[in-house]
């Protein structure tokens, strides 16, 4: 009798389970929501800004996240993107990779962002010792893009010439190709633009940590704010860093909280407040409308975007897909928009949304 | 792998009670059993519960074999699934709240001798809350939740083999943290009815 009974209760209970057995994913509501009203946001234009991104699949914009005074007001994904979609980040990447640097020295896994370079990479020794000038770019040269080494970001011109983005690709190991580019100017001294050269850290970063990038990011750098899946990029051996770096919406406003709250999460301590305060912080003048600090980007004085605000303590992060991260201390703002990886020139960009909607939102 | 697992484990079922079988066959000769005589149901639910400021109505199922006439242990199973429960949520997206629930149950009937019995039941069960964006149909939030309830019912027996059960109880949510909703939005008097057939008396 008892054991009839045990086996039907067995039974009964497995039924139940074959009943209750969907995945279920995580709540990622990490913030309260609001709606925007709550914060005198203006919901007739965000419907009307929600409309015009929904109507064209060809407009650039795969998803809009907009965190305001702490809250979720608004979240949306487009054209068959959603909540758990990993969405390429292109030049936002770099920002990523300062956060890693950032969490790295936090860590002890190096010492400071005054390091020169030259002591964490030893397989490519040569290239420092044909070249001893290049033993003192430091890892702050490499996130203001100083490091000195020549580099031509775009192809084209009269001889329709590759650029370096071109090259580094075709070439065998990126960080060689990077390292091996002749001095231009003394480490320190001349701004060039160079949206591979994050590579140059996440290497580092992998050689110390003695495993990939990604597992770096996933299981120690970014474990306290959940952020569990995040795509990189792998061609050949080389690990896209600079332009290869999938994220969640959701993640990347993340890690827009933690540095509009100067390195906390939710009050805890997340990254080192004065690394956060130098990335944000304009470390190059580099024209009449950016300027840039640590990977992220700056609005030079003279930027006609900033009539649209009350401070110029702005800061963000970008990449030529669409791909913007706004953060905006004084408003207590931020706003992480992705694009959709489908050539330029989109109907709308990622600028005019924030700009014309949300700012607008807020006027 | 769910269906080969139910299959495996109705395999083991079957074995074990036709192992059972051959056992009372041989021993047949030294005493006489009185014949089992298996009792049970299985029965079609509504069930009107309270969400939040609202309520809403879930349609399931539910089985149960009777145990010396009084006890009956079984499984239920509720599903919530329609446009009643609508909210905006995360602006702009407008979204569904859809959840199910099944565990096991536990009850006690009373006044087997009359066509209108009375029962006192138990359920303990397992479920899960999701909010659905309405425009895709993509399941945006879900957090899982247990269940406990405490009803009485009387169940009015039209044949012999089909009986219509009406109930009313009190039902406590654990475990769930999910925008928009809270265990209080789920806790409070339910009520509902059900067809069931089977072999009662």
């Amino acid at each position: 009798m008892i054991k009839n009974f045990t086996i039907l209760t067995l039974f009964l209970i497995f039924v139940s389970g074959c009943f209750y057995n969907d995945p279920v994913p995580s709540d990622q509501n990490v913030w309260p929501v609001a709606l925007p009203s709550t914060f005198e946001m203006d919901e007739e234009l965000l419907l009307e800004m929600d409309s015009v991104i929904s109507i064209d699949p060809n407009n650039g914009i795969s998803s809009v996240v907009i965190i305001k005074n702490g809250h979720l007001v608004y979240e949306k994904y487009y054209h068959g993107s959603d909540r758990r979609t990993l969405f390429e980040l292109s030049g936002v990447s770099s920002s990523i990779v300062n956060v890693a640097l950032g969490r790295a020295i936090d860590l002890g896994l190096i010492t400071s962002v005054t390091d020169s370079i030259y002591k964490y990479l030893p397989e490519y020794n040569q290239i420092f010792e044909d070249t001893p000038l290049k033993k003192n770019i430091t890892f702050e040269h490499v996130m203001t893009m100083k490091s000195g080494l020549s580099w031509s970001e775009f192809s084209g011109g009269f001889d329709d010439l590759l650029s370096d983005n071109d090259k580094i690709i075709q070439s065998e190991d990126w960080v060689e190709y990077l390292l091996s580019r002749p001095l231009d100017a003394y480490p320190g001294s001349r701004f060039a633009f160079n949206s591979a050269i994050a590579i140059l850290i996440s290497k580092v970063i992998e050689i110390q940590y003695e495993d990939s990038f990604s597992n770096f990011l996933t299981k120690e750098a970014f474990r306290d704010l959940n952020i569990d899946h995040v795509g990189i990029e792998v061609l050949g051996d080389n690990v896209n860093t600079a332009w290869g770096v999938s994220m969640t919406t959701l993640d990347l406003a993340k890690i827009g909280s933690v540095y509009l709250e100067n390195g906390n999460w939710f009050g805890k301590p997340f990254i080192d407040e004065t690394y956060v305060e130098s990335s944000k912080s304009i470390q190059t003048n580099i024209d009449y409308s950016n300027d840039f600090g640590w990977m992220w980007w700056r609005y030079a004085e003279q930027n006609m975007f900033l009539s649209f605000l009350a401070e110029n303590d702005i800061f963000f992060a970008a990449g030529t897909s669409n791909e913007r991260m706004y953060i905006v201390p004084h408003l207590d703002l931020v706003v992480a928009i992705t694009g959709t990886q489908e050539g330029e020139g989109f109907a709308l960009s990622a600028p005019y949304v924030f700009r014309g909607y949300i700012l607008g939102s807020l006027r | 792998m769910k269906i080969h697992s139910l299959i495996l484990l109705l395999s083991v079922l079957l074995g074990l009670t036709f192992q059972s079988i051959a056992q009372s066959d041989s021993l047949k000769i030294e005493k006489k059993k009185k014949p089992l005589m298996i009792r049970g149901y299985v029965a079609g639910v509504y069930e009107s519960a309270p969400v939040s400021t609202d309520r809403t109505n879930s349609f399931g199922v539910q089985a149960a074999v009777i145990l010396k006439k009084h006890f009956q242990v079984g499984f239920y199973g509720l599903n919530f699934s329609s446009k009643e429960y609508r909210r905006q949520l995360i602006f702009p997206n407008t979204f569904q709240m859809n959840y199910k629930h099944a565990g096991i149950l536990v009850g006690y009937r009373t006044s087997l001798e009359k066509n209108i019995e009375f029962n006192l039941v138990s359920k303990y069960g397992f479920g899960e809350v999701k909010w659905d964006q309405v425009e895709t149909g993509y399941q945006f939030l879900a957090d899982k939740f247990r269940m406990f309830h405490l009803q009485a019912s009387a169940d009015y027996l039209v044949t012999k083999l089909i009986a219509v059960n009406a109930f009313m109880g009190y039902r406590w949510m654990q475990d769930l943290d999910i925008t928009g909703l809270t265990n209080e939005s789920y806790t409070g008097l339910y009520y509902g009815l059900a067809i069931k057939v089977g072999v009662f008396k």
